[in-house]
């Protein structure tokens, strides 16, 4: 039986009333992993909060476990980060770090806010990812910021939670983070974005950063000439239905 | 029950009235409780610093923090934004509670009378500061409401001859007036250590109205609201 954990099907995301994904459909068994990749101000925060359901669709569905979200977030356990900036600044990091799961994942005692950007962006991490099991984990541009360590630790832990069945779904603008981690790609080049598969785009499933790069600026060059053909107006049917 | 828990949990690590706010209602109620021992001051005087803490301290400003993303985390657990808006509130008045009701012991102790703290006019006095401020501060900056409401009082003392004293008139006059029902919005703290229960109900109805009527309508519109990033584009 295919065990599918989140299944999205013609969504359109829109912030202020403007498109920033349309049409996208597609479904994340356990144990895979969707990559998000866009320009920075290409919706992909608004994207992964839609799929949350922090953001209600402009239109089409998101459907975690067979629910939508938010009620399916009480069954499904979910974890979610935006980054550092959305931690309250004026908490200190270890109460904030036994929200997880009531565990100290940091002993500091200072305000968030008197961290330094790694640590914070990792305390967030670790706090979001406490929680055990994981159903959905949506990270967005998670590794911002980390050092070294922290980038080794999270791609460790997101390994872990995957092999335990976790669906995840990451962003970045960076493509070189995506790079060999992902099943599935989705390219934030157009109005319509782009899904590819890993298997498509390498032989083996392991894309490397070269690869990924190549299919992105394909599919950028695409959604420029789609748009240009279609006078401005986005054309449909650009994405790719499983 | 383990939603009710995390959300205690949360609020306990991420409190939405700051530290210097509640120690400044702590030392409200050292000093007061101070002067109602050795008989300096009644209930309601010693109330009304604490009255005015409570509006800034209601004033907590909802909307900015999760705009910030403060709350994903609750919202990750399946929490309701109305259920989280609850939370928030409640957990915005209770230090200002939790002075107010130890005023109300200390004056039983001290005096061995009925507390000004627990009169039915310190309480509307209490529930209007703490709803009105809550809900004007849900799409506003922190404190917002609460210089509204200080902007107001002044403007009030100032276009109204004799100030204070006429505002004190208005409201407890037999006679409902506009006046009157501008004074349990402006003025609350004349409502302290009085029986509401004397009052017309056209003086108290529409600040009780606009009190409730806020708290339902900010919650109405913000548990619908989309919850964007700030920084999101």
């Amino acid at each position: 039986m295919i065990d599918v954990v989140l299944s999205v099907r013609q969504l359109s995301a829109q912030r202020s009333r403007r498109l920033v994904a349309q049409a996208v459909s597609f479904d994340l068994r356990a144990g895979q992993v969707l990559g998000v990749v866009g320009a920075n101000g290409s919706g992909k925060t608004t994207l992964l909060r839609t799929l949350v359901g922090f953001v209600s669709p402009a239109s089409g569905e998101v459907r975690i476990d067979g629910r939508l979200p938010p009620a399916a977030l009480r069954v499904a356990p979910t974890a979610y980060f935006a980054g550092e900036s959305t931690l309250p600044g004026f908490v200190r990091a270890s109460a904030w770090g036994s929200l997880g799961t009531g565990e100290v994942v940091m002993t500091d005692r200072r305000r968030i806010r008197a961290l330094s950007r790694s640590t914070r962006q990792l305390l967030g991490l670790r706090t979001a990812l406490g929680r055990h099991p994981l159903r959905l984990i949506v990270l967005d541009e998670p590794w911002e910021g980390l050092d070294p360590d922290a980038t080794r630790w999270l791609s460790a832990t997101l390994e872990a939670k995957r092999d335990r069945g976790a669906a995840i779904v990451l962003s970045s603008h960076r493509l070189h983070d995506l790079a060999g981690v992902c099943d599935k790609y989705l390219f934030l080049t157009g109005a319509v974005p782009t899904l590819v598969r890993a298997h498509d785009l390498a032989r083996s499933g392991i894309v490397s950063a070269e690869q990924l790069i190549d299919a992105f600026d394909r599919a950028r060059d695409q959604a420029t000439t789609v748009i240009a053909l279609s006078d401005g107006r986005p054309a449909p049917g650009h994405a790719l239905d499983e | 029950m383990a939603t009710l828990v995390f959300l205690a949990a949360f609020f306990r690590a991420a409190p939405p009235v700051t530290r210097p706010m509640v120690l400044c209602l702590w030392a409200t109620v050292a000093l007061g409780g101070a002067a109602l021992a050795a008989g300096l001051a009644g209930g309601a005087t010693v109330l009304t610093p604490l009255l005015v803490l409570q509006i800034f301290a209601a004033s907590s400003g909802f909307g900015l923090a999760m705009r910030r993303g403060h709350y994903d985390l609750v919202l990750t657990r399946g929490v309701s934004v109305t259920g989280l808006m609850g939370a928030h509130w409640l957990a915005s008045i209770l230090p200002g509670l939790g002075a107010w009701l130890a005023v109300a012991v200390i004056e039983r102790l001290a005096s061995h009378t009925q507390p000004a703290a627990l009169t039915s006019g310190s309480a509307l006095a209490f529930l209007l500061a703490s709803s009105f401020p809550w809900a004007l501060t849900t799409p506003l900056p922190r404190f917002a409401a609460a210089i509204g409401w200080l902007v107001l009082l002044v403007t009030s003392l100032a276009i109204v001859p004799s100030g204070q004293l006429h505002l004190l008139d208005a409201l407890h006059a037999q006679r409902p007036s506009p006046l009157g029902a501008l004074a349990v919005m402006a003025y609350p703290m004349g409502l302290l250590g009085t029986d509401a229960g004397h009052l017309p109900a056209g003086t108290i109805s529409p600040g009780l109205a606009c009190a409730l009527l806020s708290m339902v309508g900010a919650i109405a519109w913000k548990g619908r609201a989309e919850v964007p990033l700030e920084t999101a584009a």
